[in-house]
């Protein structure tokens, strides 16, 4: 065989792998050596696409997923594994933009929360993926996964407060292939601390419509204040009235700070992104991880979350804008929710669903 | 020279002639390490030296942010090595003679800018960070070593042309070296671009590889933190969803100190054995070409360096040069640019024509 004819038989990463073009709709920041946000980390990006990659696994049943592809650095007596998918992210088209440097937002109480950022990146970016040695079983989870992340989700850090949502750039295009809906995955593994799956999760969206006789401007300060004056909603809906017992705000105390987070004891299991414009309108986006152990009080906090929208025009009324919210079954509905709980039946059909696919 | 600063006095070693002024960012390192006795104090002494001399500090004045690393602010500055010396040393590119070699051997030069930073682990117990990245003993000049190089392109050979069976079911035993035994053994083009390393001559004798491999010098040098999850005692994350003590990572910056990107080369060298079994053109032009070609394949996926599948790393081709001997088309240097330069160039020698 000589040389063109050999070279012709040469395997690509393309052949089999994925190459996305992605943009940002809110900006993404990954940290650094100094806080700033003037560099992409990747390490900050994978550890995210790992963590809800291993969350479908889970939902499915899959409880080889996360050491097959994510590979482990050999502590203990484990062998050490590489990764058998390798990341290479593509950050040449970003543009680093200064952010807010303070986003206060007004207590309930009196006073005000603030938040501090620095500056992210906007614009456009390219993720590829190499398939090593993953099966074709593991990928069609990682891709999925991946188009959840994409849809529903956020990347890198701070996304709790807003940054970090990234849409496909290039067309709607399907990247992943839907799960068979003619054989039900095993038995979603059992949830546990550190080990959720997305059956105790929920993704909602939030619109926003002008208020009447406002003409407000939409730049990233009132994307981000829209985001924290929802989120600090939502952390007031876990607060006990003032006269209940001790007992009760205690409790919910506990509770609040599980879901909001607390400095070195809890980190947020609940996302809220920066609003961004779509063609029907300015809309956020929220994560929730039901970490609860009581099923009871899962059920308490998404009550909670989703009557508390309503309250989220008080913390607005400055910025020009109002919740958009829907009358269903006579009620308005201030989030359109998509809770795993509802769909255990039914896990692979959702998990399309979420796909897009 | 790091054995000097943890051995002596500052005033012993300035009164030596190494003045405070001309001390090097990476002399301070060395130096900051002295009288550590216990690991924890390690922490006050990392975090001063990375105000001082790895972050642009933004919005909060340097003493301020030494008497509380807390409010240090600013982006990661990128230090600049004494790649000077390295040139005139003339270590940076060894000079290889062409025309003195046997007919079909060729030298072919790729560079490349890169992306994102590049790990590459240095064995230095006396250092202030536990991940420094690897630099020559005598001038810190950061590189990635030439028996890296070689594993990273025996890798993306390997991808670019798998065996037939899969990779696990190879070899006698289960072990990576039995399986590149075994690979090598059924790939020619691997065997003679790499060689074979046996551990029973009587069985199997050795052979070198007609590739040589250079180390790739980098010029600068920047701090990354990484913060992993805290986990269970069984290493799965506990569910808490914060971060445990952050871990400082020397590594190559993908920037200068100005914020132009960072460029850098490799060279392999292809011995071809005159008048040895299969050292003829077609033979010659096929490795070559297989060897670039796979390389331009899977080094852009892949990266190089220490977790470089997490996306450090990164890099892109820039240009390629093949200098060669006793090719009727190639009697003076082939240099191809831009970002499919690699894979051109493989093509190009593949053809045998322009």
């Amino acid at each position: 065989m000589n040389a063109p004819e050999m070279l012709a038989r040469l395997r690509t990463p393309q052949v089999d792998g994925l190459v996305l073009r992605l943009r940002t709709l809110t900006p993404l920041y990954t940290g650094g050596i100094g806080q700033l946000g003037d560099q992409v980390h990747p390490s900050n990006l994978l550890g995210g696409i790992r963590h809800l990659s291993c969350l479908v696994a889970r939902t499915l049943g899959d409880a080889g997923f996360e050491g097959a592809v994510w590979g482990n650095p050999g502590r203990g007596e484990q062998k050490a594994k590489a990764k058998q998918v390798a990341l290479r992210w593509d950050t040449s088209a970003l543009v680093r933009v200064s952010l807010p440097e303070t986003v206060r937002v007004p207590k309930t109480g009196g006073g005000e929360s603030r938040w501090f950022f620095n500056s992210a990146f906007e614009g456009e970016l390219g993720l590829q993926l190499a398939r090593r040695g993953i099966s074709d079983a593991h990928w069609q989870i990682l891709t999925l996964a991946l188009a959840i992340q994409i849809r529903h989700g956020s990347f890198g850090a701070k996304d709790q407060f807003g940054l970090g949502v990234l849409a496909v750039a290039d067309g709607a295009q399907p990247f992943a292939a839907p799960l068979d809906l003619g054989r039900e995955p095993d038995k979603a593994l059992p949830a546990t601390a550190g080990q959720l799956n997305l059956l105790r999760h929920a993704f909602g969206r939030l619109r926003f419509r002008i208020a009447p006789g406002q003409r407000p401007s939409f730049n990233r300060s009132t994307a981000l204040h829209l985001a924290l004056a929802t989120r600090a909603t939502l952390r007031n809906a876990l607060r006990a009235r003032a006269d209940a017992p001790d007992a009760e705000k205690n409790r919910l105390t506990a509770l609040r700070h599980q879901m909001l987070g607390k400095l070195n004891q809890a980190g947020s299991a609940v996302n809220v992104s920066a609003a961004y414009a779509t063609a029907e309108g300015i809309e956020l986006r929220l994560a929730v991880a039901l970490k609860p152990e009581d099923a009871a009080e899962r059920s308490e906090v998404m009550n909670a979350f989703a009557t508390a929208a309503g309250s989220i025009d008080g913390l607005i009324d400055r910025l020009g804008y109002r919740v958009d919210g829907k009358i269903v079954g006579g009620k308005v509905a201030w989030v359109a929710w998509e809770f795993g709980g509802r769909h255990v039946k039914a896990r692979a059909a959702w998990l399309n669903q979420l796909a897009g696919v | 020279m790091n054995f000097e600063l943890l051995a002596e006095e500052r005033v012993a070693i300035e009164s030596a002639g190494i003045a405070a002024a001309q001390w090097s960012w990476q002399a301070h390192a060395a130096y900051q390490r002295r009288g550590i006795v216990k690991p924890e104090d390690l922490t006050g002494r990392r975090s001063a030296f990375l105000i001082r001399h790895a972050m642009d500090l933004q919005g909060v004045e340097l003493q301020e942010a030494l008497d509380d690393p807390k409010k240090a602010r600013g982006g990661a500055r990128s230090l600049p090595c004494a790649t000077r010396e390295i040139d005139r040393a003339g270590l940076r590119a060894a000079p290889v003679d062409i025309t003195v070699l046997p007919a079909f051997s060729a030298v072919v030069t790729l560079r490349f800018q890169l992306l994102t930073p590049l790990l590459t682990r240095d064995d230095d117990p006396f250092y202030l960070f536990d991940n420094p990245v690897r630099k020559d003993h005598v001038h810190g000049v950061p590189f990635l070593a030439a028996a890296s190089v070689k594993g990273l392109a025996a890798d993306a050979f390997q991808r670019g042309f798998p065996h037939r069976l899969p990779w696990k079911e190879l070899g006698k035993k289960s072990d990576d070296q039995s399986r590149t035994l075994r690979y090598r053994q059924d790939n020619q083009i691997a065997k003679r671009l790499f060689g074979i390393a046996s551990d029973d001559p009587q069985e199997l004798a050795s052979e070198a590889g007609r590739l040589h491999f250079s180390p790739v010098w980098f010029s600068h040098v920047q701090y990354l933190v990484m913060n992993p999850s805290r986990t269970d005692k069984d290493g799965k994350p506990d569910g808490s969803g914060i971060g445990t003590q952050p871990i400082q990572f020397e590594a190559v910056a993908p920037v200068t100190e100005k914020g132009k990107p960072v460029q850098a080369e490799i060279s392999f060298f292809y011995f071809n054995p005159a008048g040895a079994r299969d050292s003829d053109e077609t033979t010659a032009r096929t490795d070559i070409a297989c060897f670039l070609g796979a390389l331009a394949a899977w080094w852009p996926a892949l990266g190089l360096g220490a977790k470089r599948l997490s996306g450090y790393g990164a890099i892109a081709p820039l240009s390629a040069i093949c200098r060669a001997t006793g090719y009727a088309d190639m009697p003076q240097p082939i240099e191809v640019s831009g970002v499919e330069s690699w894979r051109r160039l493989a093509e190009r020698i593949a053809k045998g024509r322009a």
